[in-house]
């Protein structure tokens, strides 16, 4: 409907604009919209009358009428028609309402095919330009908080550069392909492909310790006209393999629906801070518990004897800058001898973890050139965008060129043609800073002050810092005393050394649309997305070559990648009325890709011999070279077919029959159904009149999962060795081992849903439910190496889940001051329903020597995490060691949570009042766990406030003394004296529980043995409470008050349109379970990633203006 | 006419780019950067390049240093809290090395199985030509089976592999060590018969980049590893042991042995390796001389190895050098603070022949250490003049390490070996001299070759100090709850726990630290 009534309307406009029209009585009159905005482009018509105009650019219209009688027509796409009677009225000014009914009334679905919303039998959700762009994201991912119903966003830590991680009703799959298929102006995007099955930023502590990003950031939000996504099996069935975790398909902005040349200019501008920084504890600084410190050569408080003058005997004492606890002494000021050789006062530095970051920003200007012709339509718009993280020594700016044209060949013929260049540069990508928060040679010390660190990374000569036991290089400038050195690790490969990305990327597309005949259409497309990459990595040395040795310092590496997708379409479409009232369409075609990558890395070895000269020829031994190519081809053949019965019942089959490469020759086609109805009923019977709309839809379809490009052959590797006989060819098997019966996974889902607007339209609720299998998982499995292998590729089981999806909207105040508000909620819970023969639980995260997992098991929902419990005798007490500290029971496990959230959503608000306007946005996650290994090692640390308690007698320690035999003996009161003048503690503790022949426990411990110990790495250590987290937030994602400038008053400026607005994101929680970490802290592609932390960035607040300007 | 023209066009493209696609689509199943011909050479020197083997920065700074080097005291160490705990990354590390392709390791029993699946499909007629490389492959495997038996005990063996012999997934079963010892051990003895005729091809003598295919070198090899494994055992299976040796020894041209200098068994690094072991003993503290070795047993016997296993290091004031006055070990109960404090104090492993010399090949098996073997068996068993070999095997010994020195890539001076006056005095002394109680001759053979090991063979050594609890360490407690002491075996990798549950629960119980492998009963 919606089509058609387009489509005469402008068939109407063209043909009559152009009509001579004869000397009658003159209207004249300004069409303006709710806002008192001037309207160009509306249809004026005289009922009855082939006369009509169109409105100029400030909405003025010029029309003439015989006899100053009839009724005039108003009418644009998106508003409610009004018809004026004339009544010899020679000036008609009117004010068009916005259609809440036809906004969103077409909806793109699979393969570009536009559909009616209300024919549509499974659900989508659709955001608008305004929403991806009115915060001022650097990408429309992380614009999607909280916005559609069952959308997951998760953005790691880092800022702009840093991937986003999109998930659509749950884990789809529990191997690689989480993230949806991405279709821009009808192409297939790259995502992050490139990486084969691995993704980026799964491997922990001992990976890429780079944040990357993946494909998605390069779209520009600013050129994004509507983004749909589409959910469940039977929406995304026509796209195949390629589609079980949902699609994402983005409209990118055409030229303008107007004649004449439009100008909009955008700028925002916004400030990035650290925000909800640990709750540290700021009293006491570094040491360990006594017993250490002695044995480290200290006092029992921690204090290191300093012999100042080299005479033998000591006359000072510093802290232990080594120590990576802080159990030592407090903090008070006293000047003491510091690492870097000065004197300073020894006090808490409670800002230092802000201080190792820096203030961000972000600008982005965007200026877009827009016209309409009889023959043809373009859009053109240019972004930059520059941006600098929180994280020091990082940048990058990306520059966007996006053009979209509309050709009218004839008639019959169009094309469309659109082309995006980005061009993006990034310096120094942000790091992970696990080696601060994983790693005993990191933490940030309670009393070390940042600038420390920033002077001493690199000497005056721009060398590395030098430590004590290489005083001889440089004895003027090495460390006084030895440090954990991980923080000056990280600043001088943040600040002195150098990781550049230069990425060129075009995607193109021509789609070339043919009305063959009566109904008969034709489209035809081909599409490219291209990417050249290159990165250059400077390491400068490290020391001055004339302490080289047999080996340098220093490194260059240069590497290239070049991507591309080839996509091309082919598409027949015939449309009819079979009968009366029976409207049938009729699809089919070819889909078709070629994947290509190729990547080529060089770099030296061994160092640089001259320093600092960046280049292959200076590398100290011979350099390393490295290539790599793959190349991945997938095609189908679909069809589609769907009948419309009196326009209230639809019903639409899809089928896909499809082929690709990564899977092994004998099964690597396969045929993806899809059956989908929808019944408005409202339309279909007479129902009260406070329903204004109603519609229920089901739908059942099978969508798939192909695995990674060259995961599942069977291959060996060859090396040349340099050997003592000559060349010798070395042949490895792989450690991924290979499965050439691997099948494709399928996932089969049932979907319902009702959709209703009540109250005329006040109020619209859409509800759907899904259920789905998928079967033959695929995944990584992981092996014992044992087996010849650490993983294979392999179809592992079955997962059953279902979901419930709700959208609310309501506008409870309309008029002057107008409120809308928008919620949504989305529950999905998945269960391993059967895994293959010998297998009963899949692990998917392995710490601390096994002690804490995240595992999926037969029965259960997937995600659970599992811990190694304290032990506990038959009664249920704990068990308590001779050493005073819980015993951990390594026999069994014991459930800790699950990572996965229980519920998902957000609430999203405009309030408008004359020209001002608020939106803003909450988002929530609520129920599930987290686990962050990293917070226990800093618990055990004592570097949180909350390991204050048993410190001393303000904070709960119990007062005791040391007897003859070194036995902790409980003293009655902190009054209390010890026998014969010994000394007296505070810092004692008494576990509940009881030993191992059933006593009750008497071995009192002192504070900094049992966080030391309680809480240390590995499977000794009580992981439960150490490791596993709550995590439930409600934030407040999005604000953005706006003003638009009074029309008349922008005019004089010679703006059609000026907004200005002042935007802020992630700038509070309401509330939230986790108190020393950001609950969105987590990176990675891999589901589980996403409940898992091991250290990556601070989270971050973000604020700062917009300005939105049309000419 | 131009629609005619459209649907030429059109039918033409769809109908090339579906051919093309049809013939892609299986091409581009396999990666054009690797190969699906497996090559029983190829897989044979994939197994002998192992940097496990040969003394690499990795084994050395995650695994020698940080476990059997610390529990040996065959290298100093930096005293902390976890100074005994094992690092279980870097320990799961040393087991995956063992069972997959790889990494550094060389994936000894993945590529030994793909072998045998290899050999297995061979035409009948090409199975003779490539059986030397299976017994050879064999060979290797055992070796290092044996070695993560001495490190674990019961370790998953006979059905270890199961992807690379047939593709399929089979989670083995946790052999009783043992059981790998006996297996080992027959599987020597037939190694032994089969080399003692067999012929090297042109292909063996390429691929194999330990010996050059001399077949002469693989029966010392086999025999001399079957000495030792069966000395390994002696303690458990005294009768069976003794009756095997004193064959093996009695036997010389039928059970030739590494017990010349001459033929010591080194892998060679690659000619094109640069790199050495600075950084490796360094970053973790490491390049001190440890205590014991240096003040209680080389220097009381004015041992000519000191200067070449030591340098006395100094300080350096206002830019130059100035040596300490003599070899001085750093106290091993030092605090970490004054260790980093003091080092400069105390002697530190030889720049030359150990921290930078990028020659330092993999030591397999020396005649040092098949001389002490013999002194052992000759004193207890008798059969030969246990004080002639042992006296040979310090000679080879000196010869060794002073060998190291001298083909060192180092620039630093080079040591002369001692003269045959120094050398008599040296064997003369005291502490060295073959006299005594035979357990006072046995605590000097197996000091001896305590001090052989070294750090190189770090394995080794910590299988013989558990053997026979020679030389008497004693170890500063450490303060981390639990790990006081160093262990007595190594934790399994928390993978077995996890992807092989199964079998792990069977030898759960006797995965503590502080289990024994069979052989160490003393």
């Amino acid at each position: 409907m919606g089509n058609k009534s387009t489509f005469t309307l402008i068939t109407i406009f063209l043909f009559f604009c152009c009509q001579v029209t004869w000397a009658q009585q003159v209207i004249r009159g300004k069409v303006t919209d709710e806002q008192q905005q001037p309207l160009p482009g509306v249809t004026v018509l005289l009922k009855g009358t082939p006369t009509g105009t169109s409105t100029d650019t400030e909405g003025n219209y010029t029309l003439q009428a015989p006899n100053g009688s009839g009724t005039l027509v108003f009418s644009f796409i998106g508003y409610i028609t009004r018809e004026v009677p004339v009544n010899n009225q020679a000036t008609i000014n009117v004010n068009l309402a916005t259609d809440a009914k036809a906004l969103g009334e077409v909806v793109v679905t699979a393969l570009g095919i536009k559909r009616e919303q209300r024919a549509l039998g499974y659900a989508t959700s659709t955001v608008t330009a305004k929403e991806l762009t009115e915060a001022g994201n650097t990408n429309f991912a992380s614009a999607l908080y909280g916005k559609a119903a069952g959308v997951k966003i998760t953005t790691a830590p880092g800022g702009a550069t840093s991937g986003v991680n999109v998930q659509i009703r749950g884990i789809n799959s529990l191997a690689f392909n989480n993230q949806p298929l991405y279709v821009v102006d009808g192409v297939l995007i790259r995502n992050n492909n490139e990486t084969g099955g691995n993704g980026a930023n799964n491997g922990g502590y001992w990976s890429d310790q780079r944040i990357r990003g993946n494909g998605i950031l390069d779209i520009n939000p600013a050129d994004i006209e509507t983004l749909t996504v589409l959910k469940g099996a039977s929406a995304t069935a026509l796209y195949g393999s390629d589609a079980a975790s949902g699609v994402i398909v983005i409209t990118t902005k055409k030229g303008s629906k107007r004649p004449g040349l439009g100008v909009d200019v955008n700028y925002t501008y916004s400030m990035e801070e650290v925000a909800f920084t640990p709750k540290y504890q700021n009293v006491y600084g570094p040491g360990y518990d006594r017993e250490t410190n002695l044995s480290v050569g200290g006092t029992e408080e921690g204090w290191i004897p300093v012999d100042l003058d080299g005479d033998g005997t000591a006359e000072s004492v510093r802290p232990n800058f080594r120590s990576w606890a802080q159990f030592g002494p407090k903090m008070e000021g006293q000047l003491v001898p510091w690492w870097d050789g000065s004197t300073r006062a020894f006090s808490a530095q409670p800002d230092n973890y802000k201080d190792f970051y820096q203030t961000g920003y972000s600008s982005i200007i965007n200026a877009a050139l827009s016209n309409q012709t009889d023959k043809a339509s373009y859009r053109l718009s240019y972004t930059r965008n520059d941006y600098e993280g929180v994280q020091r020594g990082g940048n990058m700016n990306r520059n966007t060129f996006n053009l979209n044209s509309t050709l009218k060949v004839s008639d019959k013929l169009s094309a469309d043609i659109v082309a995006n260049y980005v061009k993006s540069y990034v310096k120094n990508r942000p790091l992970q800073i696990n080696r601060l928060t994983a790693s005993y040679d990191g933490f940030l010390g309670r009393s070390e002050d940042m600038s420390v660190w920033l002077n001493n990374y690199q000497t005056s000569a721009g060398y590395k810092y030098v430590l004590p036991a290489q005083a001889n290089r440089n004895p003027e400038e090495a460390l006084a005393y030895n440090i954990r050195p991980e923080i000056l690790n990280f600043l001088w490969s943040q600040l002195r050394n150098r990781e550049e990305e230069n990425e060129d990327r075009l995607i193109t597309s021509a789609t070339l649309n043919y009305e063959i005949g009566k109904g008969f259409r034709l489209r035809g497309r081909v599409g490219n997305d291209f990417t050249s990459r290159s990165i250059e990595g400077r390491q400068y040395n490290e020391y001055p070559i004339a302490f080289n040795e047999n080996n340098s310092t220093g490194a260059y590496n240069t590497s290239k990648g070049r991507y591309s997708t080839l996509y091309g379409d082919a598409l027949l479409s015939y449309t009819n009325n079979l009968a009366q009232n029976l409207e049938v369409t009729v699809n089919g075609g070819f889909q078709g890709r070629k994947e290509s990558y190729r990547d080529q890395a060089s770099g030296t070895r061994d160092g640089l011999t001259t320093a600092n000269w960046f280049s292959l020829n200076n590398s100290f031994n011979l350099p390393t070279t490295s290539a790599s190519r793959a190349e991945v081809t997938k095609y189908a053949y679909l069809g589609t077919v769907s009948l419309n019965f009196k326009d209230y019942l639809y019903l639409e089959g899809t089928g896909r029959q499809e082929y690709t490469s990564t899977l092994p020759p004998a099964n690597n086609n396969y045929f993806y159904p899809s059956v989908n109805a929808g019944f408005v009923f409202t339309d279909a019977f007479k129902l009260p009149t406070f329903l204004s709309y109603g519609k229920v839809r089901a739908s059942y379809g099978v969508v798939g999962n192909a695995p990674p490009f060259y995961q599942a052959n069977i291959t060996y590797s060859q090396t040349p060795l340099q050997t003592i006989n000559g060349p010798v060819p070395a042949l490895s098997a792989k450690a991924s081992y290979g499965n050439e019966s691997l099948k494709a996974e399928n996932k089969y889902e049932a979907e319902f849903g009702l959709e209703t607007r009540i109250l005329n339209n006040k109020i619209g609720v859409d509800l759907s439910y899904y259920n789905n299998k998928v079967k033959n998982q695929i995944l990584q499995l992981s092996l014992p190496t044992s087996t010849g292998a650490s993983s294979r590729i392999s179809n592992i089981g079955e997962i059953h889940s279902y979901g419930w999806e709700l959208a609310l909207n309501a506008t409870p105040i309309s008029g002057v001051f107008n409120w809308d508000t928008r919620f949504n909620f989305a529950l999905n819970r998945s269960k391993v329903h059967s895994l293959t023969e010998g297998l009963d639980e899949l692990v998917f995260y392995d710490a601390e020597q096994s002690a804490v997992r995240v595992v999926a098991r037969v029965g259960e929902t997937i995600g659970d995490i599992y811990v190694y419990p304290r032990a506990t005798d038959a009664n249920g007490n704990h068990i308590i060691g001779e050493n005073g500290l819980y015993v951990i029971d390594k026999t069994r496990y014991e459930k800790a949570g699950n990572i996965l959230p229980k519920v998902v959503g957000g609430i999203s608000n405009t309030i408008s009042f004359k020209n001002f306007s608020l939106d803003f946005l909450v988002d929530y996650r609520l129920g599930g766990q987290i686990v962050s290994t990293p917070l226990k090692y800093a618990y055990g640390a004592g570097m949180f406030e909350n390991t204050m308690q048993y410190r001393d007698e303000e904070n709960g320690g119990l007062p005791y003394y040391i007897d003859v035999n070194s036995n902790k003996v409980l003293l009655p009161s902190h009054n209390a004296a010890a026998p014969n003048g010994g000394t007296v503690y505070h810092d004692g503790l008494l576990l509940d529980g009881v030993t191992a022949e059933g006593d009750p426990n008497t071995t009192v411990v002192d504070a900094a043995y049992y966080y030391m110990n309680t809480f240390y790495w590995g499977a000794d250590s009580w992981n439960k409470k150490g490791s596993v987290y709550d995590n439930s937030f409600v934030k407040m994602r999005e604000l953005v008050l706006g003003y638009n400038l009074p029309a008349a008053f922008a005019q004089k400026l010679k703006f059609q349109n000026l907004r200005v607005s002042l935007v802020g994101r992630n700038l509070f929680y309401f509330w939230r379970t986790l108190e020393n970490l950001d609950p969105e802290a987590p990176i990675g592609t891999q589901w589980y990633r996403q409940g898992i932390d091991e250290g990556s960035s601070a989270a971050t607040r973000s604020y700062g203006f917009q300005i939105n300007a049309s000419f | 006419m131009k629609r005619v023209f459209i649907y030429i066009i059109s039918i033409t493209t769809a109908f090339t780019s579906l051919t093309a696609c049809k013939n892609d689509l299986e091409d581009n199943f396999y990666n054009p950067e690797e190969t699906t011909q497996a090559s029983i050479g190829g897989f044979f020197t994939e197994m002998l390049d192992n940097n496990r083997v040969r003394p690499s920065y990795w084994d050395i700074r995650t695994f020698v240093a940080v476990q059997p080097g610390v529990y040996t005291q065959s290298l100093s160490f930096g005293t902390a809290n976890s100074m005994y705990q094992q690092n279980a990354g870097y320990v799961q590390n040393r087991w995956d090395d063992f069972y997959r392709p790889g990494a550094d390791g060389g994936g000894a029993m993945a590529h030994y199985r793909a072998i045998e699946a290899a050999y297995a499909a061979l035409p009948e007629a090409e199975k003779a030509s490539a059986e030397v490389f299976l017994q050879a492959a064999k060979v290797i495997m055992f070796d290092e089976a044996s070695e993560m038996v001495d490190l674990w005990g019961d370790i998953p063996f006979s059905e270890a592999g199961s992807l690379n012999l047939s593709g399929t997934v089979l989670k083995p079963k946790f052999d009783k060590a043992e059981d790998v010892y006996n297996t080992i051990l027959t599987g020597l003895a037939e190694a032994s018969t089969y080399f003692a005729s067999a012929q090297a091809t042109p292909s063996f003598q390429k691929q194999d980049i330990m010996l050059s295919g001399d077949i002469d070198m693989w029966r010392r090899y086999v025999n001399s590893l079957r000495l030792r494994l069966l000395m390994r055992t002696s303690f458990v299976n005294e009768g069976t042991v003794q009756q095997e040796i004193t064959e093996i020894l009695s036997n010389p041209a039928q059970y030739p042995l590494v017990d010349e200098t001459q033929y010591n068994i080194l892998l060679a690094p690659l000619t094109n390796y640069i790199d050495n072991l600075n950084n490796a003993l360094t970053e973790v503290g490491s390049f001190s001389a440890p205590e014991f070795m240096l003040e209680q047993v080389l220097k009381p016997a004015n041992d000519p190895r000191i200067e070449v296993l030591f340098d006395k290091y100094g300080r350096t004031v206002n830019n130059i050098f100035v040596p300490n006055t003599e070899f001085k070990a750093m106290p091993l109960n030092l605090g970490s603070e004054a260790q980093t404090q003091t080092r400069e104090n105390y002697a530190i492993l030889d720049s030359a022949t150990f921290l930078f010399n990028d020659n330092l090949p993999g030591v397999v098996m020396t005649a040092s250490e098949v001389n002490l073997l013999k002194a052992e068996a000759f004193e207890r068993w008798g059969g030969g003049e246990p004080e002639q070999v042992y006296g040979l095997a310090l000679q080879q010994s000196v010869e060794f390490y002073y060998n190291l020195n001298n083909t060192s890539s180092s620039t630093r001076p080079k040591e002369m070996l001692p003269t045959a006056a120094e050398m008599n005095t040296f064997l003369e002394s005291p502490t060295v001299a073959y006299t005594g109680t035979m357990q006072e001759k046995l605590a000097k053979i197996w000091t001896q070759k305590w001090v052989h090991f070294g750090f190189l063979q770090a394995v080794q050594s910590w299988s013989e100090y558990r053997r026979t609890d020679y030389p008497q360490l004693t170890f500063i407690p450490a303060t981390l709850a639990g790990y006081e002491a160093p262990p007595t075996r190594l934790m399994y990798p928390s993978s077995e726990n996890a992807y092989n549950s199964t079998n792990y629960q069977a030898v759960r119980d006797k995965d503590v630290r502080t289990g024994k492998i069979f052989w160490d009963v003393k």
